[in-house]
C-alpha cells in the first residue's frame, strides 16, 4: 500500500473489495505521518483515538456513509468538541473546542475517518501558510517549496 | 385590454389631500389630466400578453440552505468557560474597563 501513488477512487474500491481494513489504511496514514511530519509538518494535532475508532466501525460493517473508512484531515480552524482547535495561532493554542462545526459534526455523524487537525496561515488569514504561529509546511512535492495558503497542511 | 381606468374628481382630491397638497376646484381638470397621463404610461405593459406566463417571484431558483430557525440547546455555562483561565462564580474575570 504505497499512500503516496494510492488514489481516493482506488481505495474506496480497496476497501469495498476488503484488499486492506480502514484500520490498517488509518495505521499506514499515522505511519507516514512519523516518518514524513517533521519534515512536512503538516499537522497541529492528531486525532488517532477518533480515527481508529470510526475505522473500526467501517470494518466492521456498521457505517452506512459513502465517506466513511477513507483517512482525512481537518483543517485546524474548524472547531470539533474535544480536540483542540488553534487556528495556527498562539492566542488560542491551548483552546478545547466546546462544540463541533456544523460541518465537523455532519462528517463524525457520516462516520469520517478524521486523522488530525492541519496547519494554515493564522486565523487562515495567508496564502503561504508562512505566517503560520507555529511553523509552515512544506510541500510535499518539493520541500523546498511552499505549500500554499491559507490551508498549507491540507 | 386596458385595465386601468381614469381618474375621478373624487380620487383626485383623495390623492391630493394624502399628500397634503391643497388644490382648488378649477385645479381638479388640470392635475387629473397629468395623473392620467402617467397612468397611461403603463399601458405598454399591456403590449405583452401573460395568460401563460406563470407569476414570477424569483429567478435564480436558488433555494434556503440554512436550517430551520428553531430554538435549540446552545452551550452550557461550563462550557463556555472552559477555556478560560479567569472565572469566578460563572462568569469570566476580564481587566476592569471602567475605572471612574
Amino acid at each position: 500500500m504505497d499512500l503516496q501513488k494510492l488514489t481516493l477512487k482506488q481505495a474506496v474500491e480497496d476497501l469495498k473489495a476488503k484488499k486492506y481494513s480502514s484500520k490498517e489504511l488509518t495505521n499506514k496514514s499515522f505511519e507516514n505521518i512519523n516518518s514524513h511530519d517533521e519534515k512536512l509538518k503538516a499537522f497541529i494535532s492528531l486525532t488517532k483515538e477518533q480515527a481508529l475508532k470510526a475505522a473500526e466501525k467501517f470494518d466492521s460493517g456498521k457505517t452506512k456513509s459513502i465517506i466513511s473508512g477513507i483517512p482525512g484531515s481537518i483543517k485546524d480552524i474548524y472547531n470539533w468538541i474535544g480536540t483542540t482547535t488553534t487556528a495556527s495561532s498562539k492566542i488560542i493554542k491551548n483552546y478545547v473546542s466546546p462544540y463541533s462545526a456544523t460541518v465537523v459534526q455532519r462528517l463524525v455523524d457520516n462516520d469520517a475517518v478524521i486523522i488530525g487537525k492541519t496547519n494554515m496561515d493564522a486565523f487562515a488569514h495567508g496564502s503561504s501558510t508562512e505566517t503560520s504561529d507555529f511553523f509552515t509546511s512544506r510541500n510535499p512535492w518539493d520541500t523546498d517549496r511552499l505549500p500554499g495558503g491559507s490551508s498549507g497542511g491540507r | 385590454m386596458n385595465t386601468r381606468s381614469k381618474l375621478t374628481n373624487e380620487e383626485v382630491l383623495h390623492v391630493a389631500n394624502l399628500i397634503k397638497v391643497f388644490i382648488d376646484k378649477h385645479e381638479i381638470e388640470h392635475y387629473k389630466k397629468q395623473l392620467n397621463t402617467v397612468l397611461e404610461s403603463l399601458d405598454v405593459l399591456d403590449e405583452v400578453d401573460t395568460d401563460k406566463v406563470d407569476i414570477t417571484s424569483q429567478v435564480t431558483n436558488l433555494t434556503n440552505v440554512l436550517r430551520e430557525d428553531r430554538i435549540e440547546d446552545s452551550l452550557s455555562q461550563e462550557a463556555a468557560l472552559q477555556n478560560t483561565k479567569s472565572k469566578k462564580n460563572g462568569y469570566f474575570v476580564v481587566k476592569k474597563v471602567i475605572t471612574k
